[in-house]
């Protein structure tokens, strides 16, 4: 690649000026004569550097025509043909005065510098600037490759809030139908609870009827009780008293002798039951009736029996003279008893002749009577019966003495009729239905009295018809199953139990577990959830990036380090071009990214040790060994005054070195206000071209 | 029982499109032998779209042969009653909380649309049921994220611990997007997603499902509705200096679909380095050139134009450094480093 030709129309002091460079050309100018607006112009065009700090404003009608093998293209343009040099090598092709000074004035590291010349078209900012804002802007530690301890707890809390939720949000379908059961059960609850209350109106209202009821029956019945106060008891007596007393002056005539004969008929049998009863009391029937009891006549077959076996035995023991004292001893016993037996069947026999002897007199007055004990029975029935009719003589006597005594008929119509006034009833008989009837209205009352002093826990009565009045239910609408009431009350309490049960779980979640999750509700959640994942995610994204950006930045910066070590040895190599220029350095090196340059007698020198002259010339040499690596098949350079520092000596070997570099197929540009060096170059076969 | 399960037609006057389809699914209906046709709600995209059509779906539903079961959605909850006649093959499940009938000896129960947690509803819903239609937002956090954004997911919530054993088959409604299967301990859960491609988030091919319900098992078929066309998403991601090749790439992509009913949704989403216009000009040239080959073409580009930092060189190296990583990482590094490139190479 090298420059064909250049234009510059009007530019600060340069006027139409044109110029096809050769291969090796030495731009010559005392000051003010455009040297330096030269160099903007080609540095604007060439490289796209910024107008805004060019001294004359933007460039018009500037041109510069590049070629690369058999394609040119003209500058500027919008797509080019040819890769432009810009970027990694833009800054190799441009060398301005005392590149040492820019980099130290920069106070970046010079290996920084160098990748910096490198890398980018504009200010030097080393990869690991960028790296550092990379990850400032994710908010990474750069060192530990971790999160800032803000961003960390940011993180944090949203991974802890986003548990929380997943939580919550796991749990939300069981409580929702807990929710939902709850509903349910409070309608039915409601139900229950309007029905019972139904229920309990209408029950209360039963029992309102009921008081009024009972109180109707009781006022009622007290009232039908107060016609009957004209009946007593007293009335009744005295009526039928005075029934007997008229019946006897209404000359029951007739009855009176009847009971006359009555009492002689009486008096008869009376006397006849005194006749046999003193005929009794006479004989002594009775007392010796009960005095002798029957005697039972004894056998004497068995004391028969036991004198013969005793004779039988004292016979035997006579013949055999054993024991005879003893069997006569028994036998004399024996006969003893035989003998007593004897007696008592001698008297019993007396004893029988006797009661047969009562008996034969009693059948004078009992001549039925077929034994004792039926005699004893007739005496007793006798003196029975003698007392009874003795005591109904005197009876019927009395009667007939009463009604000898009696008073007159009219007087005791008169007390009769009274009675009837009284009682506004015909007969004693009615009265005593008029009675019975009001026996029975006073125990209603009674029973009535008690229900209602039960009812209303009252016993004064003048107090019922208020506290029944202050109890009054309006009537129901409609109908109730009071039967139904116990089985709703206990479903009722049921549900109510199950109902606590599940508004202590529900309000324990929505309470307690919603406000702990600071949870608005359900759907919210779900998207605060679904908000907070993605966050993380992108967290977690945004640190993979910055990491990868990292790698990223960290290889292009080991490109550049391989690249440079590629260039420090070999032909056309930095050790190369510093040995030829300096005649005193043989190599040069990189340690801890830093060029090392060994003098013959193998000493090492760190490039802050070298003067700043020789670092500016190995940084040119620098820049022509990667020129040579990275276009082999030549480029151009431009020189700006590049060897202003370097001794005289130096500057005839940079020139040789330049006019090397030139032979190989690159092209130089040099531009210089200093006519000793334009002259060097001039020797060096570079065509002049002079500013004017 | 053979049924063919659909939901959220949105039938609307002047969508004349929308009852084609409905008319297609009910003569695929009669295709297919089904004896039901269910809709889970939303069958009108409003109560005046229901006045308005309503006899026009009665002249679709008396000429068929399978009879229809439906349920009222939020959008057409006052559609449907005993004073709108659907004529004779439609039964209309309105009674609320549910509403329940033997069909075929098959126990169906329906839960129309109210504004009630769909576990209170069906609270005292009876077992043994086989089939349940319902139209509301299942909350299973295994779907539900994306379609969280829109505010329709706030209708009648519905937590899986509600399906657990409420019934063999759940035809659900409300979810347009696209299907979705779910499994509850002995329910099978199923969203057919809308037959009709109501808005791009209706992406894919529209389908409906065929249902075979025996004593013991259940079969479930997805079926394509041949006449629908649908929204195609494609993302594409374009990055510096792979704008022109990233523009190539959405030609050949819409060169490449020779499918009528296709949609096409180009969304573009990345940075440039080129000027935000001129790359905006070359999208919509592109899309003036396809237009008339799709029912419907849109592109939505999201992208930011560096151009500036993206000048530099060693920014255009870091670029072409992540060109083997994936979308997202990729993507997500450019959010990161243009703006701290942007900021700090002035």
């Amino acid at each position: 690649m090298r420059i064909k030709s250049i234009r510059v129309g009007e530019y600060g002091p340069l006027r139409d000026l044109s110029m096809n460079p050769g291969h090796f050309d030495v731009v010559f100018g005392l000051n003010e004569a455009g040297k330096t607006a030269f160099v903007e112009v080609l540095g604007h065009v060439l490289f796209k550097r910024s107008a805004a700090g060019l001294r004359y404003g933007k460039p018009e009608g500037a041109e510069v025509e590049l070629q690369e093998n058999d394609r040119t293209c003209t500058l500027p343009a919008k797509r080019l043909g040819i890769e432009l040099p810009v970027g990694d090598v833009a800054n190799l092709l441009y060398v301005q005065a005392s590149e040492s000074i820019v980099f130290s004035d920069r106070g970046t590291r010079f290996w920084d510098g160098i990748k910096t010349m490198l890398s980018k078209a504009d200010a030097g900012i080393p990869f690991t600037k960028l790296d550092e804002q990379i990850f400032k802007a994710v908010e990474l530690q750069p060192t530990k490759e971790e999160w800032t301890r803000a961003k960390q707890a940011e993180i944090d809390g949203k991974r802890q809030r986003k548990e929380a939720l997943g939580d919550y949000l796991d749990k939300i379908g069981e409580i929702g139908k807990k929710e939902a059961e709850l509903s349910a059960l409070a309608v039915r609850h409601d139900f229950l609870k309007k029905e019972i209350e139904k229920i309990g109106h209408h029950r209360a209202f039963r029992n309102y009827q009921e008081l009024v009821r009972v109180h109707h029956s009781y006022v009622e019945t007290r009232t039908v009780l107060q016609e009957y106060e004209r009946y007593k008891h007293e009335y009744l007596g005295g009526w039928q008293k005075l029934n007997i007393e008229r019946a006897a002056c209404t000359g029951e005539g007739q009855k009176v002798k009847e009971i006359e004969t009555e009492v002689l008929e009486l008096e008869r049998k009376r006397s006849r039951l005194s006749e046999i009863d003193q005929y009794i009391s006479d004989e002594g029937l009775k007392q010796r009736s009960d005095s002798v009891e029957a005697p039972r006549m004894p056998s004497v077959v068995l004391p028969s029996v036991i004198v013969l076996l005793a004779a039988i035995a004292a016979a035997a023991a006579l013949i055999s003279r054993v024991l005879f004292f003893p069997a006569l001893f028994l036998l004399a016993g024996s006969l003893s008893f035989f003998g007593f037996v004897l007696y008592r069947r001698r008297l019993v026999k007396r004893i029988m002749m006797k009661r047969q002897g009562w008996l034969e007199k009693a059948r004078k007055v009992f001549p039925e009577v077929g034994d004792i004990d039926q005699l004893f029975e007739r005496i007793g029935n006798n003196q029975t019966e003698l007392i009874r009719t003795t005591a109904s003589i005197e009876e019927k006597k009395k009667i007939i003495d009463q009604i000898s005594t009696a008073r007159a008929v009219d007087v005791i119509d008169g007390e009769i009729e009274a009675l009837r006034a009284k009682t506004g009833l015909a007969e004693p008989s009615d009265l005593e239905a008029k009675l019975s009837e009001k026996r029975k209205l006073e125990n209603e009352l009674a029973d009535l009295a008690t229900r209602l002093s039960g009812l209303l826990q009252e016993n004064d009565s003048k107090k019922w018809e208020r506290m029944i009045n202050e109890r009054k239910v309006a009537r129901p609408e409609g109908e109730a199953d009071l039967a139904a009431e116990k089985e709703l009350i206990s479903e009722r309490d049921s549900i109510r139990n199950r109902i606590d049960e599940l508004t202590r779980s529900v309000k324990l979640f929505r309470e307690v577990e919603q406000a702990r999750s600071e949870v608005s509700d359900d759907r919210t959640a779900f998207i605060e959830y679904d908000k907070l994942d993605r966050e993380l995610r992108n967290y977690e994204l945004e640190k993979h990036a910055a990491l990868k950006a990292r790698e990223i930045l960290k290889s292009m910066s080991s490109e550049l380090d391989q690249f440079i070590g590629g260039v420090l040895e070999g032909e056309d190599s930095l050790s190369e071009f510093i040995r030829a220029v300096t005649g005193r350095y043989e190599k040069v090196f990189v340690e801890n990214e830093n060029f090392i340059v060994e003098d013959r007698s193998g000493r090492k020198y760190a490039l802050d040790d070298l003067s700043s002259g020789t670092k500016d010339q190995l940084l040119l040499c620098f820049r022509m060994a990667a020129l040579r690596q990275i276009y082999p098949n030549g480029a151009f350079m431009i020189l700006d005054d590049a060897f202003i520092f370097a001794d005289w000596q130096r500057r005839e070997r940079l020139a040789k070195l330049v006019q090397n570099f030139v032979e190989k197929g690159n092209q130089v540009i040099y531009l210089t206000s200093d006519d000793h060096t334009r002259d060097l170059f001039a020797g060096c076969g570079a065509r002049v071209v002079t500013l004017t | 029982m053979k049924f063919i399960h659909t939901a959220d037609l949105h039938l609307k006057k002047g969508e004349e499109d929308r009852l084609e389809i409905f008319g297609w699914l009910v003569k695929k209906a009669d295709e297919l032998r089904a004896d039901y046709f269910l809709i889970a709600g939303d069958l009108f995209d409003s109560d005046a779209d229901g006045t308005l059509l309503r006899k026009d779906v009665r002249r679709i539903c008396d000429a068929a042969r399978c009879r229809f079961i439906i349920i009222p959605g939020n959008h057409d909850a006052d559609s449907f009653g005993s004073g709108c006649d659907y004529g004779r093959n439609v039964v209309q499940l309105i009674q609320k909380p549910f509403h329940c009938l033997e069909i075929d000896s098959f126990k169906t129960c329906g839960v129309p649309y109210q504004e009630e947690r769909f576990g209170e509803c069906v609270k005292d819903l009876p077992g043994g049921i086989d089939i349940l239609l319902a139209h509301g937002t299942v909350y299973d956090q295994s779907y539900i994220y994306p379609l969280l954004s829109d505010r329709e997911t706030e209708y009648m919530p519905i937590f899986p611990v509600d399906l657990q054993n409420v019934a063999r088959y759940v035809a659900m409604g409300h979810i347009h997007a696209h299907s979705v299967m779910l499994h509850y301990e002995g329910t099978q859960v199923v969203y057919p997603g809308s037959p009709i491609a109501l808005d791009t988030k209706c992406d894919g091919v529209r389908s409906f499902r065929l249902v075979v319900v025996e004593r013991d098992s259940i079969e479930v078929q997805e079926h394509v509705i041949e006449n629908a066309p649908y929204y195609l998403s494609k993302e594409f991601f374009v990055y510096p200096q792979a704008e022109a090749r990233v523009l190539e790439t959405i030609e050949e992509f819409l060169h490449s679909i020779d499918d009528p009913r296709v949609m096409p949704r180009v969304v573009v989403q990345g940075y440039i380095a080129e000027k935000e216009n001129e790359y905006l000009s070359a999208l919509s040239s592109l899309h003036h050139k396809y237009e008339s080959k799709f029912p419907n073409l849109r592109f939505d580009p999201e992208i930011q134009s560096w151009d500036t930092v993206l000048a530099n060189p060693m920014v255009r190296n870091f670029v072409a450094k992540t060109t083997d990583l994936d979308d997202d990482l990729r993507m997500k590094i450019f959010e990161v480093c243009l703006p701290v490139f942007s900021k700090v190479l002035k």
